[in-house]
């Protein structure tokens, strides 16, 4: 490679990084303004710097509890994607039986559902089962596609975890539960990123 | 799923029936639902009529719904068509090691963490010509730019908006692919005194060629879907210039409660997705392996 296509490459990175970073720079600025200075001037530069929106954020009812709503709720889709997707997971990548190949690419099938799609059919099964308004209900209508993508993530990862490990496990004498959470439990963080 | 040789185990499915119920009750059971509204005429909670495929043939004749599925079509091919060679112009522009490429990786992919809706609200802010950076600069250019009066610039706008959130993924997919690529195949194109255009055509793109599948899919799928950032930004006008499926659909089902054709378009979505996705996914497996054949001549 000669010089100058590296320079021409580092032209569109550079470019491409202010790109990137303009819109989200716009925002940081303004966060930084009061609302008389965004209306009254127009600055590429904070004229008089505060910190008062963001004690506003994080003091004010209204706006911090849809914060804390977001994580009650992700705490919960977590958990239970997390604890319906493990076995699953590990059934698809250790065993073979009727039906595996289809059941987990209509799994897929799900993630292609437009969200749209459901959202007459939700509004009507959760009123009748009394979940609307709650965190559970959208906790669950959030499983319809992170639990395929979760079998998903997870059966890569479980093969590539050598089944010679869980046959010494068994030879240990642990019990299938108790090998389960000792095997992947411990390499439980890699699972917790996504 | 790899194709090793895995014991024949039935009771397996056990293993995988806490996914089926909740997936069950989270996908079929509202699937159903949407199947059982698309083919009755429901007056009132009491009293329902079945009306065959009268809805399915009512939809397939509305005019709206052919001009949003043309918007939807031409907007999606758009993303493909500028995301997927900025993607790759990015992979092959980003450093391959050192403290620089960590910082580019970090600097590219925050636009991938932004939740949908912030997007849509950082863009209205920036878009605007009073107090947003790119409507002020745009309009300092003397271009009369307003993404709510005129339907060109919304749906660039929207466009524009698309790019910026998601060429990351086109490009950190292809960064992944361009790294897998062993030296000694470099090494063999110089010695053969390969141009950097057959580097590219015959060494790394082929390389990239499984990770871009996946971009294409993903994109292609995502953008057909799209609903959260045209809503926030434009809420579908000026008109409804930039009125997508996804937002056809739910002004169907929740601002007019026409329940019955809204399912029935609902379906009519799916296999639509369902299907695109399928040719796509043949037809790029099949220019994939003419590429192989192609190479070894």
């Amino acid at each position: 490679m000669n010089k100058t296509g590296f320079e021409k490459r580092n032209l569109f990175m550079v470019l491409y990084i202010v790109f990137a970073l303009l819109p989200v720079y716009w925002m940081v600025n303004m966060s930084f303004k009061t609302n008389e200075e965004i209306l009254a001037s127009f600055s590429l530069f904070p004229q008089h710097f505060t910190w008062a929106n963001y004690k506003t954020i994080l003091t004010d009812a209204s706006w911090y509890s849809g914060y804390i709503n977001s994580l009650i709720y992700v705490g919960i889709n977590t958990v239970i994607s997390i604890t319906v997707a493990l076995p699953a997971a590990y059934a698809f990548s250790r065993y073979s039986f009727l039906g595996d190949k289809h059941v987990f690419f209509w799994l897929l099938t799900n993630r292609m559902t437009p969200p749209a799609v459901f959202l007459l059919p939700f509004f009507q099964l959760y009123s009748t089962v009394g979940l609307m308004d709650t965190h559970i209900a959208v906790a669950l209508a959030h499983l319809l596609f992170n639990v395929p993508l979760a079998v998903w993530i997870l059966e890569g990862f479980m093969s590539g975890i050598p089944r010679e490990i869980d046959e010494t496990a068994y030879i240990d004498g642990y019990s299938f539960p108790a090998f389960f959470v000792k095997i992947f439990g411990s390499s439980g963080e890699s699972v917790g990123r996504f | 799923m790899s194709t090793t040789i895995k014991p024949v185990n039935q009771k397996a499915w056990f293993l995988i029936l806490p996914v089926l119920i909740c997936v069950a009750f989270s996908a079929i059971v509202p699937l159903m639902t949407v199947v059982n509204y698309s083919v009755q005429d429901i007056i009132s909670p009491e009293r329902r009529v079945f009306v065959g495929t009268e809805w399915f043939a009512a939809i397939m004749r509305d005019e709206e719904l052919h001009s949003a599925l043309l918007r939807q079509l031409t907007f999606s091919l758009s993303v493909l068509a500028v995301e997927l060679p900025l993607g790759i112009l990015l992979a092959l522009s980003m450093p391959a090691q050192g403290w620089k490429a960590s910082a580019v990786l970090v600097i590219v992919s925050l636009s991938l963490l932004i939740p949908w809706n912030v997007v849509g609200t950082i863009w209205q802010i920036f878009g605007r010509t009073d107090i947003g950076l790119m409507g002020a600069a745009l309009q300092g250019l003397g271009i009369d730019y307003s993404y709510t009066g005129n339907a060109t610039h919304a749906w660039l706008t929207v466009l524009l908006m698309d790019v910026w959130h998601w060429t990351p993924l086109v490009g950190l997919l292809g960064y992944a692919g361009l790294r897998s690529i062993p030296d000694a195949y470099y090494q063999a194109a110089s010695i053969d005194g390969a141009s950097k255009f057959a580097v590219f055509r015959y060494v790394q793109l082929p390389k990239m060629r499984g990770v871009l599948m996946i971009a294409v899919l993903l994109r292609f799928m995502d953008s057909f879907m799209i609903y959260t950032e045209p809503f926030v930004l434009t809420g579908g006008g000026p008109g409804n210039s930039t009125t997508f499926l996804s937002q056809f659909l739910t002004i169907k089902a929740v601002g007019q409660f026409d329940i019955g054709p809204a399912a029935a378009f609902s379906l009519i979505y799916f296999l639509i997705i369902l299907l695109l996705c399928f040719i796509l996914y043949n037809w790029m497996q099949r220019v994939g392996t003419q590429d192989k054949e192609g190479g070894h001549e």
